[in-house]
Formats: C-alpha cells, structure tokens, sequence
C-alpha cells in the first residue's frame, strides 16, 4: 500500500462505510447495553453481536429490548422484524426516558447531517430559516434524548465541508456543547458525550482538554490533506494518529452476508456491478 | 359494560371537528392509525364533516399524517421525525415545509422523550412536566403555533428542592382527540397491544377524548385472562373502530407485517397527478371494508400476515370474535 493508486485500489474491495462499520464497532464492549438508531447506525451493534460481544444488550427506542433480527436487517426501529423475539417490550418513555436518563445505556450508534467542530449534531435541516428549511431531514427522533443521557456515544456519517462543519444550521443533539466541560458545568448534561466520529474518510475523536474533534485516524485510500479539505473548519491531528486497517475478512463475511445482505446501507453491492 | 364498537364513519363524525388538536400514535412503520386518517380525508370529501385546518402531533410523520399535509387539511404539526424510516424522507412533508405545497404548515420539533413527556402531562392532567431533554439546542425553538397551544416553550430552570440541576419545563399537550391503532380490542374499549409500545401508553390518555381502531375484536374474557396485556384501559376509551388490516401499509405485529413494497411506492408517487391518482386510488375509490382489503388484494394481504411476528397473537385465536358477530354489534 505505497503508492497512491495502490491505496485507492481498496475501494475496489472495501466501501467506505464497511471501514466505518468496521472501526464503529469496536468501541462496543461486550454484556454492553447498547441503544442503535436507524440506517447506518443499526449495523455496529449487530456486527459487535455476531464477532465478540454475544452478550451484548441491543435496545430500541420503541421498547423492543433483546431482539435479534429476522430474516433480514430492520428498516427502523419499528420494523416487525425486532418485534419478533424480544426479551421484553416496553415504550419509549422507559426506554428514552428511564433506561438512557438514568445511564443504564452504555453505548448509543447515530447517525447525522451535520456534526460541529464539538461533536453537537444536526439530524434537522438544512438552511438558515427554521420556519422554511432549504431543505428538512428526518429530526430529532429519540437522537437528542439518546445524546443527552448515553454514557457515550458514537456517530457514523458522511464527510463533507458542509457536513463537518464549524456551525450547525440546526442544533437537534448535544455533544461537547461550547467545548471544555461546557456540556456538564454550563449545561448540566448527564451522559459522556461522543467517543468517536466515524466518516466515510476519517474517524475523528475529541481532544481530552477542549473537546475539539481531531483527526485521529485515516482510511488507507485517503489522505491527510484530503480529510482536512473536506472538514469545514481548521481540524488538528490527534496524538498516536494512525492509518486504520481494512475490514478482517470475518467482519466483511457477517456483514455482507448477514447484516447488510441487501447492500442498502454500505453500497458493497455496487463493487461487483 | 358498555358496547364501545363504532363504525368507522360513524367515528369520524362524531368524534372530528374543524381546528381540533389530534394526537396519532404509532411510529412511521407501525400501527399508524391509517383508515381513521384515509376516513378523515372521506368523510370531508363527502361532506360528513367539514375540516380544513387540523392541529396535529404524531411522533413521526410518515404515512398517515403526511397524507392529510397532502390534502391541506393540516395547519401545524408537533413531531420529532419526518421520514419512512430507511424507505426514505417524506416527500410530503418536505414539499409543505420548504415549498408550502399545497399550503405552509407549521411545524415544531419535540425528541421523543420530549414529546411523550408532554404527552404524559397532559394524561395527568398537569400544565407542565420537567424534563432532562430540551435543555441545550435549537428544541427550544417555537414553531409558531397559532395560540391552540400556548407558550413560552421549554424553560430551562434548576430544581427547586436546591440539587442545583437543570430541568426542561414542557408544556403539557392534552389533544382533543387520540387515535391509535391496536391489534386486539374488546367491546368494553380494552385496548391489547403486542409488540412496541411506542409512544401509546401516554398518548392514548393523554386525548381529552380517545378512540382505538382494532384489526380484531376480542371477548372480554381474553382481558380477563391477560388483565396486564391491556395497554390501554377500556374505561376511559370512547369508542373502538374495528377494522382488519386498518394500520396498512403499516405493520400491526402479531397480525401483519410493513408493506415496504407500497411504502416505497407511495414516496414515489408523492408529487402532483401521481399524488392525486394514488389518493384517488388507495383513499377514495373504495366504498366498503371488502372493497378496502380487495384494493390490497388477498395475495398481498395473506403474504403480510406470514410474517414472522405471527408468534406474538398465536395464543389470543381462540378469543377472536367471528366476523359476523363483530358486524352484529356494531348494528
């Protein structure tokens, strides 16, 4: 992997968000409580649950808590196929409400439009005027209540200028608020906050001090200069930086061929088209 | 007890009026309460009632509620989401909220902790609830809701017994009306629910009056024999729709499965003559529940209900009640 083309010849092999997929899932510990979203964000999770961490606990904001999936991946959180083996089912208030307020969630996946140099999201909309958005995304969903109360969480998401950016056009979920421990002393959040931004270019962590995002790591087939053109505002590299390895050939095996079968949420399919 | 069945145009006109706020449960790919919505849109169409501008708080929007946007009847929406889940963003909503087609509606975000919260005041007939959401960030924002629903939104204080914490005030929400949709019901308004709760718990209390579209109706002695399935207490239930397949495209588990086929279909066809043809289609043309469930065709009908989730209502069979039984008290 010296040469440039070398580098981009992975993306022959891998998609971006099978790389993703693949650093995101790690940060899940196994017997975990794990609270999963929609989209990209269901895949960790299941991918953790299928490799090392069997015992691990997936929560659904609706109330569906313990299930494995049926037949093929969930379109939501609300899709019948978790309804149908769950180990209990209860409402959101128990599960928004109770579970993540109290910090019985250890770990949340979401997913987002738009991420600021502190990790604060925007699953809104786009646009400068709330009463005409240039353009609506999904909202908040149970994204805020999940960012607030989580003991920690991390996001899945494309990397663009105007995607990481220096201000969010909608603030929907808390992460580092104005940075430092802005998110506790000024704002009186109970959970931790973002671990890690996992991009279709770079993961990016927050720095312990001032909880600016770093880089702290690269995809083989990017490069620095590239993860820096793309972030849209001047983005510092974290200590023990490193170049992340490609997907194990168990983790592409569970994810193509049990989680994402479909190729709807990492576009694997199209490398074989 | 009192027989609550009522049929479905019955139930729309009693129970819909002009400038009413209506609270609809469910989730953008489960139990939306679908046929109360289409019979809304019918029974203003046929002059039953007359409704131009709804007040409307749905914990996402996804098909029910955006067809109503569609037909203009909607002036403001309380929701935390806009989309069909993973089949994509609704078209619908979009259209409204950055094009004002057909018509500007008002919208205001809520997190679904938020919303619920303020569901559940109102079920408790209390004015505010404190919350630990809405304390940081643009929730905070009114949506320029046209005085149905006062405000200021969301103040932000610290506990008055001195822990020094911060707390969300949300205002209260007791909507006039709470449709949801169930699987199973009784005559006497039980209401069962299998699988998600959602939001319904508090939402179905929290409407000043409340009514339950079943797919089925039960004997009471099912309640009697599962007291604790019952989500949602006949007492304090107005009345009880029934109607097979009623939450369509959407999933009712233990009875069928989502339509992702037509849900994909529908965004597609959320703009302009297709949007008309496929109202024309699927909301007007048919005149009887037959006629509905021959729309959906029993192929399909049959393929939805062989859908994994079945197990859940594999024990209640015996307690169905006969079609014709059903038919007989709602005379």
């Amino acid at each position: 992997m010296d040469s440039a083309t070398n580098r981009k010849d992975l993306l022959k092999l891998y998609t971006p968000m099978e790389f993703a997929c693949s650093v995101a899932y790690k940060y899940c510990k196994d017997g975990a409580n794990v609270f999963c979203g929609v989209g990209l964000s269901l895949l960790p999770a299941q991918l953790a649950q299928k490799t090392f961490a069997p015992d691990v606990s997936i929560i659904y904001e609706g109330g569906s808590i313990g299930s494995v999936a049926v037949g093929r991946i969930p379109w939501g959180i609300d899709d019948t196929v978790i309804q149908v083996n769950a180990e209990c089912q209860t409402d959101v208030l128990s599960t928004l409400g109770w579970l993540v307020q109290t910090g019985r969630v250890h770990l949340t996946y979401l997913g987002a439009a738009q991420c600021d140099r502190y990790g604060n999201l925007n699953t809104t909309l786009y646009g400068d005027d709330y009463t005409r958005p240039a353009a609506r995304v999904s909202g908040s969903g149970g994204g805020h209540d999940l960012a607030v109360g989580s003991q920690n969480f991390v996001v899945i998401m494309n990397h663009r200028e105007d995607r990481i950016v220096d201000k969010l056009d909608y603030q929907t979920s808390p992460g580092f608020c104005d940075g430092g421990t802005s998110r506790w002393d000024k704002w009186g959040l109970s959970g931790g906050g973002p671990l890690a931004i996992c991009t279709d270019l770079a993961v990016l962590t927050p720095n312990p001090v001032t909880r600016e995002l770093e880089i702290a790591a690269i995809y083989p087939f990017t490069t620095l200069e590239e993860v820096k053109e793309r972030t849209g505002f001047p983005i510092r590299i974290a200590a023990g930086f490193k170049i992340v390895e490609p997907p194990t050939a168990e983790e592409i095996k569970i994810l193509r061929e049990q989680l994402d079968v479909t190729g709807d949420f990492t576009g694997w399919k199209k490398l074989f088209a | 007890m009192k027989n609550k069945l009522m049929r479905l145009d019955v139930a729309v006109q009693t129970f819909v009026k002009d400038r009413m706020s209506i609270a609809a449960g469910g989730f953008p790919l489960a139990r939306q309460a679908n046929i109360f919505i289409k019979e809304i849109l019918r029974q203003n169409k046929k002059g039953g009632v007359k409704v131009r501008d709804l007040y409307w708080v749905e914990p996402g929007i996804g098909f029910g509620g955006s067809m109503l946007v569609a037909e203009g009847i909607i002036d403001s929406v309380i929701s935390t989401f806009s989309s069909h889940e993973r089949a994509g963003l609704s078209v619908i909503t979009r259209d409204a909220l950055e094009k004002g087609i057909p018509r500007k509606i008002k919208w205001e975000d809520e997190s679904n902790l938020t919303l619920n919260s303020r569901l559940m005041a109102g079920a408790l007939n209390l004015p505010f609830i404190p919350c630990g959401s809405g304390i940081w960030g643009d929730l905070k924002k009114q949506g320029l809701w046209d005085g149905k629903m006062a405000y200021p939104k969301n103040v932000v204080t610290e506990d008055p017994f001195g822990s020094g914490r911060k707390v969300a005030l949300l205002q209260a929400i007791s909507p006039d009306l709470s449709i949801v949709h169930v699987p199973f019901a009784d005559t006497h308004g039980n209401g069962l629910i299998l699988g998600s709760m959602y939001y319904d718990y508090w939402l179905a209390r929290a409407g000043k009056k409340i009514v339950l579209i079943a797919d089925q109706i039960v004997d009471t002695e099912m309640c009697r024999r599962f007291p604790n399935l019952v989500a949602i207490p006949g007492v304090g239930v107005d009345a009880v729709v029934p109607w097979y397949m009623g939450a369509w495209p959407c999933n009712s588990p233990g009875v069928y499965g989502e339509d992702l086929e037509h849900i994909s279909m529908f965004i597609k066809n959320s703009r302009g003559e297709a949007l008309r043809n496929y109202l024309d289609k699927y909301v007007y043309s048919w005149e009887n529940h037959q006629q509905y469930l021959d729309l959906i065709g029993a192929e399909k009908v049959a393929a939805l209900q062989d859908n994994p989730a079945k197990v859940l209502a594999e024990p209640f069979g015996q307690w169905i009640m006969p079609q014709d039984k059903v038919a007989a008290l709602l005379q």
